[in-house]
């Protein structure tokens, strides 16, 4: 036996890791790429200003929009669960076909010592057996001439192209619970531990589970009823999207960061309008208090028969 | 989808790294165990996710297949348990023990005592071919040595590995090494 062999014949024990263990890292890989996003979106106020000033998207930042609120959201969400409750369950997504949604969003992207910004528009479509992305861009802005710069000096790399396409993963089945104290539980496991409070974790949950999603008007019902019972949600007040559809905004505060997470549901409807993040007074980056620092407004959601198809 | 496209997709969509984890988790964690038990390995591999998802930007995305670079994230890492290694090495040591009268389980023992002994530098090679399956060429790409390098160092290990007893190499097993 040489003495590779005799190496590849040691370990006799080796197993796979256990189901639990490997939730358990893949959840953390899964918080870590969302709180990734979330710093993104944080990160896009200065170019926001910038372009403000420069009257190329006046809308972008819009300080003092938002109100204060800290009355309970409890009562809403309740109104907001009786609504989804009764409402027909959405086409059902069979295979072959998939679950098309648009949005208009704006993340900032960059590389070592430098940052841009690219406001674009997401589409996505995801099915039992494949997903895909398509993203549209608008020209990147650097943030500072020493963005630009450090741009120059990494060798002038594309920042976004304008339009950028992948395939995905098919949609993983959200598996879980309508009972509204089933879901708190299960929600409540996922959260210890992960993102800066447990609290604003089970929000940032409640949000992923609605997001270009298939939920069921039951588990939408028990996820409102849920985002009721978690300690701080706050009513924000009536607000409009991006797209100027009326609705109203709960939110979930991260003191740690000086960050607020907005959910906008439709008055009528009880759906996921969009999404904000709200810069509050001591929030790390020294933002103006009330700014908004990022968001998604989910324009169109349908069913279509192919892959890249729109409807 | 390759490996190179989901890391790509992920720099707008960062969940889509979860595809690196769904395929490469177990061979990580694999690795990772053979090295330092499991209970480390559970660690070890969930933060060479992590580590991964910071560094995407900078990943090579001619190559469609990212173990190499995920099981080199992996070595880092292990770096800091070299402790933990020569625990679990004994212990293949004295698994090795109840057999001892037959001369391959006492041969064992002294190529578990001289891989102790082995240079970081030729064992990490070495094992990422022995454990991990890689080909000389992906051990260069996950530790980030010329080909030649590795070649030589792991041709080096190999030979600190055979005890005197051992005899001189034998001329088919140099030639067996990927």
């Amino acid at each position: 036996m040489s003495e590779l062999d005799f190496l590849r014949s040691l370990p006799f024990d080796i197993d796979l890791p256990t189901e639990e263990a490997r939730d358990r890292a893949r959840g953390r890989l899964l918080r870590h790429a969302r709180r990734s996003r979330i710093n993104r979106r944080r990160r896009l106020l200065v170019p926001a200003i910038a372009l403000a000033a420069a009257g190329l998207i006046a809308v972008f930042v819009d300080v003092g929009n938002h109100g204060g609120g800290s009355a309970s959201a409890a009562p809403v969400l309740r109104k907001f669960a009786a609504i989804a409750r009764d409402q027909a369950a959405p086409t059902v997504v069979k295979r072959g076909q998939f679950r098309y949604t648009k949005s208009v969003v704006a993340y900032t992207s960059g590389g070592n010592g430098w940052t841009a910004l690219g406001p674009g528009v997401r589409e996505t479509w995801f099915g039992p057996t494949a997903g895909r992305i398509h993203e549209t861009w608008g020209k990147p802005v650097f943030l500072t001439a020493a963005d630009r710069a450090g741009w120059i000096a990494a060798g002038r790399p594309q920042v976004n192209p304008p339009e950028d396409s992948a395939n995905l993963p098919p949609a993983r089945p959200l598996d879980l619970p309508t009972d509204p104290d089933a879901l708190y539980d299960k929600l409540h496991d996922q959260a210890v531990g992960h993102g800066n409070s447990t609290d604003s974790e089970m929000f940032t949950l409640v949000g992923d589970a609605l997001r270009e999603s298939d939920a069921s008007p039951a588990l939408r019902a028990a996820l409102y009823e849920v985002a009721a019972r978690i300690p701080g949600v706050e009513l924000v007040g009536p607000a409009v999207d991006r797209v100027g559809r009326h609705g109203v905004a709960v939110a979930s505060v991260d003191s740690k960061i000086g960050l607020r997470h907005e959910l906008i549901f439709g008055r009528k409807t009880a759906a996921l309008l969009g999404e904000e993040y709200v810069e509050l007074e001591g929030n790390a980056d020294g933002y103006p208090v009330g700014a908004v620092s990022g968001y998604a407004t989910y324009v169109t959601s349908a069913v279509v028969d192919r892959l890249g198809a729109r409807p | 989808m390759t490996d190179a496209q989901a890391i790509a997709a992920s720099l707008a969509d960062p969940e889509v790294f979860a595809l690196l984890f769904d395929r490469h988790f177990n061979a990580v964690h694999g690795y990772a165990q053979r090295r330092v038990g499991r209970d480390l390995a559970d660690e070890v591999a969930a933060e060479t996710f992590t580590r991964a998802f910071d560094q995407r930007r900078r990943y090579d995305l001619t190559r469609d297949d990212a173990s190499p670079w995920l099981l080199g994230i992996a070595a880092n890492l292990l770096r800091r348990h070299w402790r933990s290694e020569r625990r679990r090495f004994d212990a293949y040591a004295r698994s090795l023990s109840p057999v001892a009268g037959e001369p391959s389980a006492a041969l064992g023992v002294e190529l578990v005592a001289a891989l102790k002994r082995l240079p970081r530098r030729e064992r990490e090679p070495l094992l990422l071919l022995a454990w991990a399956d890689l080909t000389y060429e992906q051990i260069a790409f996950a530790l980030g040595l010329p080909v030649g390098t590795v070649r030589s160092r792991i041709s080096r290990g190999r030979a600190r590995l055979r005890s005197p007893d051992t005899g001189s190499e034998k001329p088919q097993e140099a030639a067996n090494s990927v």
